[in-house]
């Protein structure tokens, strides 16, 4: 039965890795792209001037806006993630890692924005798609 | 939710606002102090509010916030009268802010159908509302204002949300709002900041509202938003228009200067950033981000919550609660739980102010947005809007945790827990302890029973005369402080009564603040004179002497009270009246006492500013009820009559003897930037404009301006470290800048050169010049040794010498007070005799002999030795001259001063000496002096040389570790001799000072410097008076001709005055500070007839004064007049449309309801 149990949990897990795998393979031009965008964007923002806007918690913003796009995660994934981060800067507050807590809270925020922002988009549009049924 | 449910709720919310009565210590407690403002005669305090014009503040001022407070101190006068006692009234009022926003935060939460199934979202969101560390924050300084707004945020949700839901009507919405804004408006005036919270919060969630309503009904939901809000505004409008009137007009008329006192809109910004300092999101994430919780020890209890692990947990469980509510709200519940997150994080933007990531955008808004400057701690006018937010998001995401155990009883225990846990959470609210501000001050105090009997007191006196404090206030703080504990910037008196009991203190304005100051002086001095005349023309009858004054508080020091009260002892004319306990009354017992209206004897008149009246009055020792005019422009005295009472001060050529400081412009943009030819377009339309006008001075100014730009640039990108260019673009913008400014440069000592062929006056802008060059040879000095190439290292030489050579060959060219010469220019009104005065020498020890014995003087290069003869001690007749209409220069020669440090060579770089440091203390020191420093070095190369002057009040720099030190400089390392040359002011308070020489020797070694000819002198420079002697002058002998006058006060901005027997022009003059808007007239039945604005003078260097003739009466001897501050009929005309606003509205309200009702009726 322990066996079974075992062989059955090294199945999932081999499930698992050829899922991400097939992720991976299906979605090769999107992390070729946000390789692209992340080489790029960081040669930009060594420009002298551009790196007055192009600094890295922008960069990062940016990135997770176009893995937004290319993804299609959802707002709910991103809420999800900065309440993961909101964890981990109160572990980096904890053992008094202040500058990092710092950072983290500026993802979070970044993160948050495009997450909230999705979700009442969606909404607005869930909104009127049921106001235009109820009208037909 | 149930009726019962609701109201066992509302009980728990009115029972958990009772936890005021625990901040308490005892029953003779009351919060005040600090920023707190809370009268200690409510009701004496709320009848001042009514009018725009107090006597309560300084020598009486203007206070066009006043009516905008009516309603908010209306509250403390109702709970006051209903309680009986200023203690149970405050309490009260206290009970009263705290349970306010619990209830309007649980109405509106309870209006939302769709949570309603959520027995205890109402409760939770209210009590979290109540008790959170903002609110903590708030009411250490009770602050009544904010409150206000915080309470009335939820109300306005809930009309406007069921306004745009077409639950409740337009009109009925727009009154509701209206009203509410009204009766909680944030105090009005000042206080309209606050609303900052309201308008992002409102606005957001109408356009969120409107956006949604527009998915169903189209445009219509945008005409509705609309209308509500244009409805709301003007109702807004029409029942403020009360303050409205009076405050706008005091704005216009003096909001840009009041920003720019404040250093402009740009001036506000190191402000902003020390709110903002610890408001990093992650703090507001954290629901924290206080500036005073952080590097203070002292703090009540923010160390706790910062250092103890659990609560630091406990601080994101806040956000982790509120933003897991998007991931947990069902279809219907969306609509709120998604806008909130939103409210938060774009309120998070504002509240975090300068702080980056986003600081760069509010940096913004305040530059460029006009009046968004008013936002000045945007911390504390936009928290609110975070909390709101928070408030409502943790206790839906509770409930909604809560809710999925499916058992009632589980539920119910949860809902308590997490009540529970957020009062523990705000622990400071039950122990108070937030009150503690800077131990031992807080604004929790006992205050003495005899404070209130002077205040009594004070109150029962019938006449306007003023009582002055002692001891003064420290002078930089400008704080009233006691020993039991209390501490404000607010002086205790204007709490306590209406009666005007002045100090020093910030409500002074700047004139006001010279008198009130010389006054003390005098009085410390014992110079009974100047004492008697000061105490006369600022009409002070009576001393307060507070001997439980803090005057030993070691940040805040001033006076000690004994040492006033032996002064003041010694004085017999200054008689003990009454005794309060600790306070003791002295009343004045002068001849010389005015009346709060006066027609003077005699009229002295002044060329020079307030601070020469107090020379005048000590040359004159003393005066008979005389008056004094006070004028800076010679014409204005061309013609004053016969009186021989004129005076000219001479003007000191460049004031003072220090330079002007320059400041480098901030550079954003280099000349390899993408970004730079804007740069360059904007100057050359700048270049283009000024040379239009073909004036050298102009495009001199131009030329210093551009050459400072591009020395800002060099600097800039040399000393901080450019880590992105190379070498080679460093050394291509450095060409490119040092071409301009050498272009500059020439073209600035092309333009000394014509002026001067010319022969015109050159002074001012060689000054000038001398002050940027020694700028320039400074940077050029520092950034010399970064140089990363010859040819770079050559062009800072060059320039260099540029500007040595420039400095040298104009210096004799330059006509300026120095060393041993004190240069005057002196306006002569009229041509007569003088007299001329120069002040004696009250400093011994400072010169080598007696400065002015005899006086040498210049006078329009006439050279002059005279015996002089000394008057009153403190002036000494010099000479009489006869002198001409127009402008005359006079030089005061002073004999060699004493160098006030013993050792004059040094020598650093002994064999086996790396470091050392030599200290030479200034003998004789005195922190009201100016010194001049000076000395010669000889360095050798590379090694490093410092120099500061010490004072034992300069304070740690907590940037750079050490000392920050008023001169610090580095020596320059070029192998030629050098000379430095610098003034020196001290700090107020500094009792020891030394000139410090560090010195270390580079890796090479062997480096010397050789220090020689140190020489540390004070300086002093002399008034120069002038007194007219006229042969054909009389005393003009008008005491028998003055007129009689009765004053009547009828309130604080309207007096009537009786005159009789005015055959003959005179003067009357009013002992309340002046004000263009005060205005006088001649009454004739019902009729009256102003006085012309231009015969509204200044007199005594503060007062009202106006110059009436015969012909002003018609010819009438006995007349009434009437003085008036004009914009207190702003208040009644505001009064009257507020008034009838009011009744439009409930009339019309009134009339839709009755026909409403006949319309049903029908039905």
């Amino acid at each position: 039965m322990r066996k079974l149990v075992f062989n059955q949990k090294k199945k999932t897990k081999e499930e698992n890795v050829k899922k991400l795998e097939k992720f991976f393979v299906c979605h090769q031009s999107q992390f070729l792209f946000l390789l692209i965008s992340f080489v790029s964007l960081t040669f930009l923002s060594e420009l002298s001037y551009l790196n007055l806007f192009l600094v890295r918690s922008f960069i990062f913003f940016l990135l997770w806006l176009f893995s937004i796009f290319l993804f299609k995660l959802s707002g709910r994934f991103s809420v999800k993630l900065a309440l993961f981060l909101l964890c981990l800067g109160s572990l980096l507050s904890i053992i008094k890692r202040e500058k990092l807590a710092e950072g983290m809270g500026n993802l979070i925020y970044e993160i948050l924005l495009i997450g909230v922002i999705q979700e009442i988009a969606g909404y607005f549009k869930e909104v009127r798609g049921r106001h235009k049924k109820l009208l037909r | 939710m149930t009726k019962r449910q609701v109201v066992t709720d509302l009980i728990i919310i009115f029972l958990l606002g009772l936890v005021v009565l625990l901040w308490y210590p005892g029953k003779d407690f009351l919060v005040v102090g600090h920023d707190v403002g809370y009268p200690l005669n409510p009701l004496n305090f709320f009848k001042d509010l009514f009018f725009v014009w107090t006597q309560n503040i300084g020598l009486g001022t203007e206070r066009a916030t006043g009516p905008s407070a009516i309603l908010i101190h209306s509250i403390e006068v109702i709970f006051s009268w209903l309680s009986g006692s200023i203690y149970w009234g405050q309490r009260l009022v206290f009970i009263f802010w705290f349970i306010l926003p619990g209830f309007f935060m649980y109405a509106w939460v309870y209006s939302i159908p769709t949570f309603k199934k959520y027995r205890f979202m109402p409760l939770i969101a209210s009590i979290f509302y109540m008790f959170n560390h903002f609110q903590i924050q708030g009411w250490g300084v009770a602050w009544r204002t904010r409150f206000s707004v915080y309470a009335v945020l939820p109300l306005t949700f809930l009309i406007m949300e069921q306004c745009l839901d077409k639950k409740r009507g337009i009109l009925q919405s727009g009154f509701l709002l209206a009203i509410s804004l009204f009766f909680l408006n944030a105090g009005g005036g000042f206080g309209l900041p606050l609303f900052g919270s309201l308008i992002i919060s409102s606005g957001l969630f109408c356009i969120y509202l409107t956006l949604l309503e527009w998915q169903k009904s189209g445009i219509g939901a945008l005409k509705r938003s609309l209308y509500l809000v244009s409805l709301t505004l003007f109702l807004l409008i029409i029942f403020n228009f009360y303050w409205i009137l009076p405050f706008f007009h005091y704005t216009f008329a003096n909001y840009s200067q009041k920003l720019a006192s404040a250093g402009g809109g740009s001036g506000v910004l190191p402000w902003i950033e020390v709110i903002s300092k610890d408001t990093s999101f992650i703090n507001l994430f954290r629901l924290q981000g206080f500036s005073s919780w952080y590097d203070n020890l002292k703090h009540p209890y923010s160390n706790l919550f910062l250092n103890d692990p659990i609560l630091i947990f406990s601080s994101f469980f806040w956000s982790l609660l509120a933003f897991a509510g998007i991931l947990l709200a069902r279809e219907k519940e969306r609509k709120q739980v998604f806008f909130f997150p939103f409210l938060i994080l774009v309120a998070m933007v504002f509240a975090a102010g300068s702080h980056p990531p986003s600081g760069i955008l509010y940096e913004a808004f305040v530059k460029y947005i006009p009046f968004f400057a008013v936002f000045r701690t945007p911390f504390y006018k936009f928290g609110s809007a975070v909390w709101f937010a928070y408030a409502f998001l943790i206790s839906f995401t509770a409930n909604k945790l809560f809710e999925k155990f499916n058992r009632r009883w589980i539920y119910n225990i949860l809902s308590g827990i997490f009540i529970i846990f957020i009062l523990l959470y705000s622990y400071p609210f039950f122990t108070g302890s937030f009150f503690n501000w800077n131990l031992p001050l807080t604004t929790m105090v006992k205050i003495p029973d005899y404070v209130f009997n002077f205040g009594k007191w004070a109150d029962s006196l019938k006449s306007d005369e003023r009582i002055l404090m002692l001891p003064p206030l420290n002078a930089n703080w400008g704080a009233d402080t006691y020993n039991w504990n209390y501490w404000s910037l607010s002086t205790l008196p204007t709490l306590l009564t209406r009666k005007s009991v002045i100090t020093n203190s910030n409500g002074l304005g700047k004139r006001e603040k010279i008198l009130i100051n010389a006054l003390y002086d005098s009085l410390w001095q014992k110079n009974e004179s100047i004492s008697k005349e000061l105490i006369s023309i600022l009409n002070i009858k009576y001393f307060l002497l507070r001997k439980d004054f803090f005057y030993n508080l070691d940040w805040c020091p001033s006076a000690s009270p004994t040492g006033w009260q032996t002064q003041v002892g010694d004085l017999n004319w200054i008689k003990p009246e009454h005794e309060f306990g600790e306070w003791i009354v002295y009343r004045l017992e002068i001849n010389e006492l005015l009346t709060h209206f006066y027609i003077p004897k005699e009229f002295t008149y002044i060329q020079g500013d307030t601070s020469a009246l107090v020379d005048i009055i000590s040359l004159k020792n003393g005066g008979d009820e005389g008056g004094f005019y006070l004028t800076n422009e010679a014409a204005s005295l061309g013609n004053v009559g016969n009186s021989e009472l004129v005076f000219v001060i001479g003007q000191l050529e460049k004031c003072l003897l220090e330079e002007r400081i320059i400041k480098l412009p901030e550079i954003r943009f280099f000349p390899d930037s993408l970004f730079y030819p804007l740069v360059e377009w904007k100057e050359r339309r700048w270049e283009k404009k000024i040379r239009s006008f073909n004036d050298p001075d102009q495009t001199i100014n131009l030329d210093l301006g551009l050459a400072t730009k591009r020395l800002a640039e060099v600097e800039k990108l040399l000393l901080e470290e450019d880590e992105k260019r190379d070498g080679e673009t460093i050394a291509w913008i450095v060409k490119k800048s040092m071409q301009d400014y050498q272009t500059r440069f020439e073209e600035i000592s092309y333009l000394v050169g014509e002026i001067m062929k010319d022969g015109r006056d050159i002074n001012n802008v060689l000054l000038l010049i001398g002050d940027y060059f020694r700028k320039y040879e400074d940077v050029f000095n520092e950034v010399r040794g970064k140089s990363i190439n010859i040819d770079m290292r050559i062009r800072f030489e060059n320039a260099i010498w540029g500007l040595e050579d420039f400095l040298d060959r104009n210096k004799s060219q330059k006509c300026t007070s120095e060393d041993r010469v004190r240069k005057y220019t002196i306006n002569i009104p009229r041509g007569a005799e003088y007299e001329l005065f120069v002040e004696n020498e009250r400093f011994t020890n400072y010169y080598l002999q007696d400065p002015l014995s005899p006086i040498v003087f210049k006078l329009d290069g006439e050279l002059a030795t005279k015996s002089g003869e000394v008057q009153n001690n403190d002036w000494i007749l010099a000479d009489k001259i006869e002198l001409n209409q127009g402008e005359h220069h006079l030089a005061v020669i002073l004999p060699e001063v004493k160098n006030l440090v013993e050792k004059e060579d040094l020598y650093f770089g002994q064999e086996g000496e790396k470091r050392k440091m030599i200290s030479l203390p200034i003998n004789n020191f005195d922190d009201t002096g100016l010194y001049k420093i000076s000395f010669s070095y000889k360095p050798s190369d590379e090694y490093k040389a410092k120099f500061v002057v010490s004072q034992d009040t300069d304070k740690k720099n907590e940037e750079l570790g050490g000392y920050k030190h008023s001169l610090d400089a580095v020596l320059s390392d070029r192998l030629l001799p050098e000379v430095y040359e610098a003034y020196f002011r001290p700090d107020s308070g500094a009792k020891q000072a030394a000139l410090e020489f560090t010195f270390e020797v580079s890796k090479r070694g062997g480096d010397t410097l050789e220090v020689k000819n140190i020489k540390v002198e004070r300086i002093w420079t002399p008034t120069i008076i002038l007194k007219i002697v006229n042969a054909e002058a009389k005393k003009v002998q008008v005491a028998q001709k003055i007129p009689q006058i009765v004053y009547r006060r009828i309130n604080p901005t309207k007096y009537e005055v009786e005159v009789k027997e005015a055959k003959e022009p005179y003067t009357l003059v009013f002992l309340e500070s002046f004000h263009p808007a005060w205005e006088a007239k001649i009454v004739d039945g019902f009729s009256s007839k102003p006085i012309p604005e231009a015969r509204h003078i200044m007199a005594n260097g503060y007062a009202n004064s106006w110059s009436i003739l015969p012909a002003d009466s018609g010819g009438q001897e006995n007349y009434k007049m009437t003085i008036e501050y004009w914009p207190q009929k702003l208040l009644y005309m505001g009064i009257i449309i507020s008034g009838l606003g009011f009744i439009g509205c409930f009339g019309c309200g009134s009339w839709f309801l009755i026909r409403r009702r006949k319309q049903r009726r029908k039905m």
